[in-house]
Formats: structure tokens, C-alpha cells, sequence
């Protein structure tokens, strides 16, 4: 049980460069989520958290062990691939008991521990099937049960729950945060999913492009976001943008931009007249009527996106498209009149030229 | 994956001492090519390339018969092979069902079980002038031919070995065809096309890599000629390989000379097959390009 | 059943052409068993008038001690090769990196060159060998040497062949077998074989059959005719005249063991190099 510490790495593949700088730090006893799309380099970082590759430049410590040279083999560590990556000639029990007869455990000690981490993530009835013959969650959660069987300094997870069934997601999700607060360790979990990440994790590093955007405690992160680009892509749904200037209006300083007019908050009120500023208001803080309401915009429905039990819905309100998130489900016609009404004490202000965030709501 | 060459080392010292020896065999031929050792004159001195003029005309130019024989075979063999191999590929892949496909090449390939030397032997027998095919030929009444004799032995040896390869060159382009992706195959198919456009215009346009592999390793088994020719005709000139030549030389002792005809085979090999397996393996085995 | 007529084209090519792979083989079978009388006079394709099985009888007794020695060499010849071969060819694969670009290629070169062209420094070395250890260290005309020999020439190719399985082995399972802590060897044996099985077992047979139906090498090696298969149905060739009795009753004794194996194991192996390149199919 150590923390684990990244620093500097770089990594290229045949003159691409993947990770271009990645540092941070993953502590003991916490779950430290590594978010980012596809394509940002989580997939690597683990790898060489794993040892499965060597970083071009940086070290690994775990602790104050620098691992960065030390084979996977002899690094002590737990990875669930994204493919789950089965042993597809074993029994489910052989395949969980592979680490533990590697480190030459007495069989006694083997069958306790793979028992034990079977009740844990109810697979003990199907230890004697092969892979073949079990389900894409099973086979996931026998996946998950080699990582854990062990007594590993660190715990990877790559994607685990990507290739399964978002309601069989969504149920493992509090399953496996309460298995791993029992057990207890480093874990690292890469994710591109941000429910999943602020479900999940205490802490986040946000990656992009293959640098460290930013990395925190994880509603720290989400409710801060240090820049437009963190607030794009660290958020779910992606946050609404309105490009705005400060001027001067009835002695009070606001932001008007082509849809709203909106006050500048206490701690903003001595931005000059004429900054270039960008509203942002995430979709979930957007109410709907199809009345008109009072202090309210008229939009246009694009279209609706139906997501399991909520609804995205696509608008445009003067050429500008913006999206609203409603929890239930509702449809309405394209072309149809919406009317809505921002709440203006969740919008976040960003310095139009740097990104950077200005003031954060509440 | 990174591995401490602790553990590469062992794993691959074995082959890799194979290996080194036989490049060491390369080096080793050119230098005996360049000296005068043979039985006539047990002494390494050299002589630079005095051994490669004495090649070309030891015994009347021997050897250029050897190479003219070996060239002819090569270039007929990957015709004639390439030809009879797609001709039964293409047949074999018109049924549908993988157990009549292998079932058909399997049979096609049986040649190759059976040594070079014991095809020589049925085949010597098949080729004679009186028990042969001969007979048969003058029942339906055509006139016999006397396939052994002259220069005729290497057209009906050139034969033979389209029959023990053309299998396995089926074999390859098989597996080619097996490479097109099903999806054009279909489109095809529902575009309306019969099995004639389906194989002209798509099937074997796409087994480029039944070709390349048919013709390199066509080439490379005309160039390894040995076993069939030397047990039919032993060192009948008009079927003289230049194995067959090289071997001759070394029983006789004339080891220069042999080692000499050993760096040109060895050359003429590396500049025909070594760019094009090379890519090969890199492409196809590693896929790295 | 359908007339589909691309179907009927492809039986009568298949069928034309077939002949031709027929007749040898019908020629070695009908040409074994003949009796003497029949094999002096009648043509080699007629069917035989009097069997006389004695003649395939007489050819086993006399291959039979050179098919021995023939069984003692290749076979453990061939495992140790393909064995070999598949280790290094994983080893190459968990390398990675410049090595597994670089060296593969280096290693299929070996198997390119004709070997025939390697024979004569080999056995130039031989003899220096022997001479040098004042004829302590005899590899020529041994048993020994043409072992030897065979690892010598078939290991390259063996690795070769490996290392076109090993390449499509699902790269994250061995990885995973890493993370849990097996040391290469250990993943090798308990991972990496069993998955790489069919392929093993493919590149044993066609290594095996390739020394077994060798010629040049054991001609080369040895002096006489009784240590390799191959030298034994040879030396029939140049005896009398017409009797092909004899001779095709050797070359059928001699030619059995690789073909049995052939259609025992052949139709799996082909089968498996299609789907193996086919993919989906």
C-alpha cells in the first residue's frame, strides 16, 4: 500500500507522441480516477504504471521505490485490462489463482483467498466454468478478482466497465467502490466516463492530449474547472458556452452576449469594460416550459436525444445551439417552440483569450 | 513488452548460435571461393577471382550450362506453377463448404509427403521409353515420345516439379483468397455478379500475396533443385542444376569451385528473395508496415 | 443439390487436372505389388495380373533398420527444433522493441539461402573438427553428426514458423500473465504453449516431414546408403533394368510414415492455416 508517483513521463509510438509530459500523484487508500477521452493516453499511463512499458523519459515510484526499470513481473501490481484479458484455456478458478500459484502460496492459502474474493464479487458458483461459457459481467468481474486476489501495492483498472451494458455499469459502479473501500489500496482507475469517474473516485487527473490538465480532488475538479477545456470535456453533458464583452449598463457592470444579459458577479465587478469573457452554464442547470416564462428565452427544438431515463435536448436561440438536460423523459418536435430559463447563479465565467476560469458559482 | 535480457539471452541463444553459424558458413564459402584449395592443391593461397574465371570455364563451361539449366527451370517453374496453382485454387474455392476445400488441397499437396527421390523414382518408371507412358500414347495412337532423352529431360523434369509444388502453390493462393474480406465478396454478390466476373474481376485481382508468395517460393524451389534430378538423371547434363554442379565439385574435392558455384547461388538468391521476404515478414508477420 | 454451373466447371478442372495427381500415386501402389513376372513384362500402369505381396514384404525387412535409424534422428530432431524455435520466437516477442523488427528478418534470411550452399564450409569444418581433435569429435558419416546437423539447418526455420504463431497469440493475455507475476519461462510454459498448441504441433509435423523426405543432407553427410531413409530408396535407383518391383515397393515402404502422418494430420493443418489467414470465414 503506497502512493504511487508519476513524473515527467513521455511516451512515443512510431513518431507519435502519446504522453507529453504526464506528472501526478495517486495516494494511498484513495481511488484516484484518470480521466480523459479516447485517445489521451490513460491506457498508456497505466501500461506504464504496470511496467507492460517503458516510459521514453520520467520515473515511476511507489513510494520512494523507483520502479521505473523493474519489470512487470517483479512490480507487485493489479491491472483489469479493458479487454479483461482471461487466461481462455483455465478454469474460472485457475484464472483468479494464477497470481497467487506464481508467488508459490500453499494451496491452502490459494483456495482461502480465491474463495474469499469470490464471495466478494459474487462469482463462487461459477469458478469451475471457462471463460468461454460465462457472460461479458462475469467474465469482468473474474477480471477484477485476479487484480484483487492479490496483496498488490497498486490496483490498475483500464476502462473495466466500457464493454458492458450501461445498467450493468451503473449497478457495478457503487458494487465495486464498496469492495474497494473494504480492501483497501492504491487504485488508479481509468475511465472516459465522467458519472463514472465522480462516481467512483476521490481524486481525478484530467488528461488531455496526452499532459495533465488538472488533478484534484475530484468534485474540486468537476466544480472548479480550471478552464474552458476542462469544463468541455470534464463534464457531464458538456458544458454550454456564450462568448459575451463587460459593459456598462444603468451604472452596473454586465456581461452581454448575443442571448443574454447577465450581472457580473461581487467578485467580478472589477473586471474592466470591454473584457472579452465566456459564459458557461452546464445543461442541467437550464429549466424548460413550453410556456413562455417570465426572464426567460425563446428557442427552436433541433432535436431530442433520449438517454436511458433523461433526455438531452437540442436547441437554438438566436443561431446560438445550446443543449438543456432534462431527468425524465420528454420528446418534442423539431422546429417546436421551447422556452427556457437559465439559472443564473450556476453560471461560470472564463477569460475569453486564456480559457482560464474567472469565478465558479456558489 | 520490455524483458531483461537476463532472460531474452537464454531464450534465444540456440537459435541465434544456428544462425550465426550459418552466416559464418557465407563468409566461410566466400573466403574458400577465393582461394585454391581443392584435392589437386590442399593449400590456401589466394587467388582472388582467378577461382570465379576458373568457374566459368572448368571442364567447357560446365557451369554455365549448370546456370542456363537452373534459370529456365526457375522461370518456367514459377509460370507453370503460379498457372497450375491458381488454375486449382480457383476451382477448390468454388465450393462453398471448408471441410471440401481442405479435404480437395489436401489432396493436391500430397506430393510434398512423399520425398523428392521417391516421386524421382515413379516418375523415372512413368517416363520410360518402353514400360511408360509411351505404351499408352502409341494404343491411341499418337507417337511416342522419348521423354528422357536430351533436353527433353528437363522439360519432363520441369514438370514433375510443377506437380510436387503446384499444390502447395494452390495452398497459398487459397489462403489468399481467404483474405478478402467477406464484405466485398458480398457486395459483389448482390451487385449481381456471376462466378466467373466474381473471380476475374475481384477474387484474383485481391491475391496479389498469393502470387508474390507463389513466385518467391517457385524461385526458391528451382533454385534448391537437387534431389529430383540428381536421383533420375544423376549428373546428366541437360538436367544439371547448379546444386547438382556444386555437389559434383565438392565429391570430387574441387573445393573452391564448389565453394565458388555456393556464393553465386547464394547470391542469386539473395538479390531475387531476400528484398521481397524481407518486406514480407514485416508486412504480413510483424505488420509493422 | 444445385447445378450451380461454376461448380460444374470447377469438378472438371479439379477432376483433369486430378488425374494427374492420381496416376503416381496409383503407379506406386499397383507398381509395389507385382510379381516379378508381371513387372518384366507388362507397362508400369497396367494392373497387375499376379500380386505378389512378397515383394512390399521384402522391401520392409531391408528399409526397415534404416527406417529406425531414420525414426531416431528426425524425431527428436524435430521437437528439439520446433521447441527451441518457439522459445526464442517468444522471447523475441515479449522483447519487443527494435529486436523483434530487426531480428526476425535476420533469422528467415538463414532459411532463404538454398542450403545447399552452406554444405561445403560445413563439412570442411567437419573434417577440420575431426582432424583437429585428433578424430575424438567424428561428426561425419555419424549419427550424431547428421543430427546435428538437421538442428542445425531445420532450428532457423523452425523459429521462423513460431514466430508467426507466437506474433497472433492475444497479446494481453500473456500480458496479464506478466502482471500476475510469471516470470517468461513460466508464461511460456503455462500460458504461451498451451494457446500456441496447434501451431506447434503444425510446424512439428512439417519439420518432421521435411527431414524425413531430406536427401541432400544425409547424401551429403554420410557415406552409404543405410542411415537415411532417403539414400536407402536411392540406392534402388541405379540397380538392373526394369525390375520397378522392387524399387517402387521401397520408395512406397519409405515414403509411408510421412504420409500417414500427412493424412492423419495433414487436413487439420490445413485447415487450421486457412482460418488462421482467413479470419472470419
Amino acid at each position: 500500500m503506497v502512493d504511487v508517483i508519476v513524473k515527467g513521463i513521455k511516451k512515443s509510438y512510431r513518431r507519435r507522441e502519446v504522453l507529453r509530459g504526464v506528472s501526478f500523484e495517486a495516494l494511498d487508500g484513495k481511488i484516484t480516477v484518470i480521466y480523459g477521452p479516447v485517445g489521451a493516453g490513460k491506457t498508456t499511463i497505466l501500461r506504464i504504471i504496470a511496467g507492460l512499458e517503458k516510459p521514453d523519459e520520467g520515473r515511476v515510484y511507489f513510494g520512494d521505490r523507483d520502479v521505473t526499470d523493474i519489470p512487470p513481473q517483479d512490480r507487485n501490481v493489479g491491472l483489469v485490462f479493458q479487454t479483461f484479458a482471461l487466461y481462455p484455456h483455465l478454469s474460472v478458478f485457475e484464472n483468479i489463482a494464477m497470481p497467487l500459484k506464481a508467488a508459490g502460496l500453499p494451496i491452502e492459502e490459494i483456495k482461502r483467498r480465491v474463495s474469499w474474493v469470490a464471495e466478494l464479487l459474487r462469482i463462487s458458483d461459477i469458478l469451475e466454468k471457462g471463460p468461454a461459457e460465462i457472460s461479458g459481467g462475469q467474465r469482468q468481474r473474474v477480471a477484477i478478482a485476479r487484480a484483487l486476489v492479490k496483496d498488490a501495492a497498486v490496483y490498475l483498472f483500464d476502462e473495466p466497465l466500457t464493454n458492458l451494458d450501461y445498467k450493468i455499469r451503473e449497478a457495478m459502479r457503487g458494487e465495486l467502490k464498496k469492495i474497494l473501500r473494504e480492501r483497501g489500496g492504491t487504485f488508479i482507475w481509468a475511465t472516459g466516463d465522467p458519472q463514472e469517474a465522480l462516481a467512483l473516485g476521490d481524486y481525478v487527473v484530467v488528461i488531455h492530449n496526452g499532459v495533465v490538465l488538472d488533478a484534484g480532488q475530484i468534485h474540486e475538479v468537476y466544480n472548479r474547472p480550471k478552464n474552458t477545456l476542462i469544463a468541455k470535456y470534464f463534464s457531464y453533458p458538456s458544458m454550454n458556452f456564450i462568448e459575451g464583452i463587460v459593459v456598462s449598463k444603468d451604472q452596473k457592470r454586465v456581461v452581454e452576449s448575443e442571448i443574454v444579459v447577465v450581472e457580473l458577479p461581487d467578485a467580478l465587478k472589477s473586471l474592466p469594460v470591454g473584457s472579452e469573457v465566456i459564459l458557461g452554464i452546464r445543461p442541467t442547470h437550464i429549466k424548460i416550459s413550453t410556456s413562455p416564462i417570465p426572464g426567460g428565452l425563446e428557442s427552436t427544438v433541433l432535436l431530442t436525444e433520449v438517454l436511458g431515463s433523461e433526455t438531452l435536448i437540442h436547441v437554438e436561440v438566436k443561431n446560438k445551439r445550446l443543449v438543456v438536460h432534462v431527468p425524465e423523459i420528454v420528446r418534442l418536435i423539431p422546429g417546436s417552440k421551447l422556452f427556457l430559463k437559465l439559472d443564473y447563479s450556476r453560471i461560470y465565467y472564463f477569460d475569453k483569450s486564456t480559457g482560464n476560469l474567472l469565478h465558479a458559482p456558489g | 513488452m520490455p524483458l531483461k535480457n537476463v532472460y531474452f539471452i537464454p531464450m534465444i541463444i540456440v537459435p541465434l548460435v544456428f544462425v550465426t553459424i550459418l552466416w559464418y558458413g557465407i563468409a566461410w564459402n566466400l573466403y574458400l571461393s577465393v582461394t585454391s584449395y581443392s584435392v589437386y592443391n590442399p593449400r590456401f593461397e589466394f587467388v582472388g577471382f582467378k577461382t570465379y574465371e576458373d568457374l566459368f570455364k572448368f571442364r567447357g563451361g560446365e557451369f554455365v550450362i549448370a546456370i542456363v539449366n537452373t534459370i529456365i527451370w526457375a522461370a518456367l517453374l514459377v509460370l507453370l506453377g503460379n498457372l497450375v496453382g491458381l488454375l486449382i485454387a480457383t476451382a477448390i474455392f468454388q465450393f462453398e463448404s471448408s471441410k471440401i476445400r481442405s479435404g480437395l488441397i489436401s489432396f493436391f499437396i500430397y506430393p510434398l509427403a512423399i520425398s523428392l527421390v521417391a516421386s524421382g523414382v515413379i516418375w523415372r518408371w512413368l517416363f520410360d521409353s518402353i514400360k511408360g507412358f509411351n505404351v499408352y500414347l502409341t494404343k491411341l495412337g499418337l507417337s511416342e515420345i522419348q521423354w528422357l532423352s536430351g533436353y527433353n529431360a528437363l522439360w519432363s523434369l520441369i514438370g514433375v516439379s510443377v506437380w510436387i509444388y503446384g499444390g502447395f502453390i494452390a495452398l497459398l493462393y487459397l489462403a489468399a483468397f481467404y483474405n478478402i474480406p467477406r464484405d466485398v465478396i458480398d457486395s459483389a454478390l448482390v451487385d449481381g455478379a456471376d462466378a466467373l466476373t466474381l473471380m476475374v474481376k475481384i477474387v484474383i485481382p485481391h491475391s496479389k500475396l498469393g502470387l508474390l508468395l507463389g513466385t518467391i517460393f517457385s524461385l526458391l524451389f528451382a533454385l534448391q533443385m537437387f534431389d529430383l534430378p540428381y536421383s533420375v538423371l544423376f549428373t546428366n547434363p541437360f538436367t544439371m542444376t547448379i546444386v547438382i554442379y556444386m555437389y559434383n565439385m565438392f565429391a570430387y574435392m574441387i573445393v573452391n569451385i564448389s565453394a565458388a558455384a555456393c556464393i553465386f547461388l547464394i547470391a542469386m538468391s539473395a538479390v531475387i528473395v531476400i528484398p521481397y521476404a524481407t518486406y514480407g515478414i514485416r508486412k504480413w508477420i510483424l505488420k509493422v508496415i | 443439390m444445385k447445378f450451380k454451373l461454376n461448380i460444374v466447371v470447377a469438378v472438371v478442372i479439379l477432376a483433369v487436372v486430378g488425374i494427374f495427381w492420381v496416376i503416381p500415386l496409383y503407379a506406386l501402389l499397383v507398381g509395389s505389388i507385382k510379381s516379378l513376372a508381371d513387372t518384366m513384362s507388362s507397362p508400369l500402369l497396367d494392373l497387375p495380373r499376379e500380386l505378389d505381396l512378397g515383394t512390399i514384404a521384402r522391401a520392409f525387412n531391408l528399409l526397415a533398420g534404416t527406417m529406425v535409424n531414420t525414426a531416431i534422428i528426425t524425431i527428436p530432431a524435430a521437437f528439439i527444433a520446433v521447441t527451441v524455435g518457439s522459445i526464442a520466437a517468444f522471447g523475441i516477442y515479449l522483447k519487443g522493441g527494435k529486436v523483434a523488427d530487426y531480428l526476425p528478418p535476420l533469422i528467415a534470411i538463414t532459411t532463404y539461402i538454398p542450403y545447399q550452399a552452406l554444405i561445403v564450409p560445413l563439412i570442411t569444418l567437419i573434417r577440420w573438427i575431426e582432424e583437429a581433435t585428433g578424430r575424438l569429435i567424428v561428426l561425419y558419416d555419424t549419427n550424431y553428426g547428421l543430427f546435428l546437423v538437421f538442428l542445425l539447418y531445420y532450428t532457423p526455420m523452425a523459429t521462423l514458423l513460431m514466430f508467426i504463431f507466437t506474433n497472433n497469440l492475444p497479446r494481453e493475455v500473456i500480458e496479464a500473465a506478466l502482471v500476475d507475476g510469471l516470470k517468461p519461462m513460466t508464461a511460456y510454459r503455462r500460458i504461451a504453449l498451451p494457446l500456441l498448441s496447434p501451431g506447434y504441433v503444425a510446424a512439428l509435423i512439417f519439420i518432421l516431414i521435411n527431414m524425413w523426405n531430406n536427401f541432400f543432407i544425409p547424401l551429403s553427410m554420410t557415406r552409404g546408403y543405410e542411415k537415411h531413409v532417403t539414400l536407402k530408396i536411392f540406392s534402388y535407383v541405379g540397380q538392373a533394368g526394369t525390375i520397378y518391383n522392387e524399387m517402387f515397393a521401397a520408395a512406397l515402404i519409405g515414403s509411408l510414415p510421412p504420409l500417414i502422418i500427412f493424412i492423419l494430420m495433414g487436413r487439420y493443418f490445413v485447415r487450421g492455416l486457412l482460418a488462421f489467414t482467413g479470419g472470419g470465414r
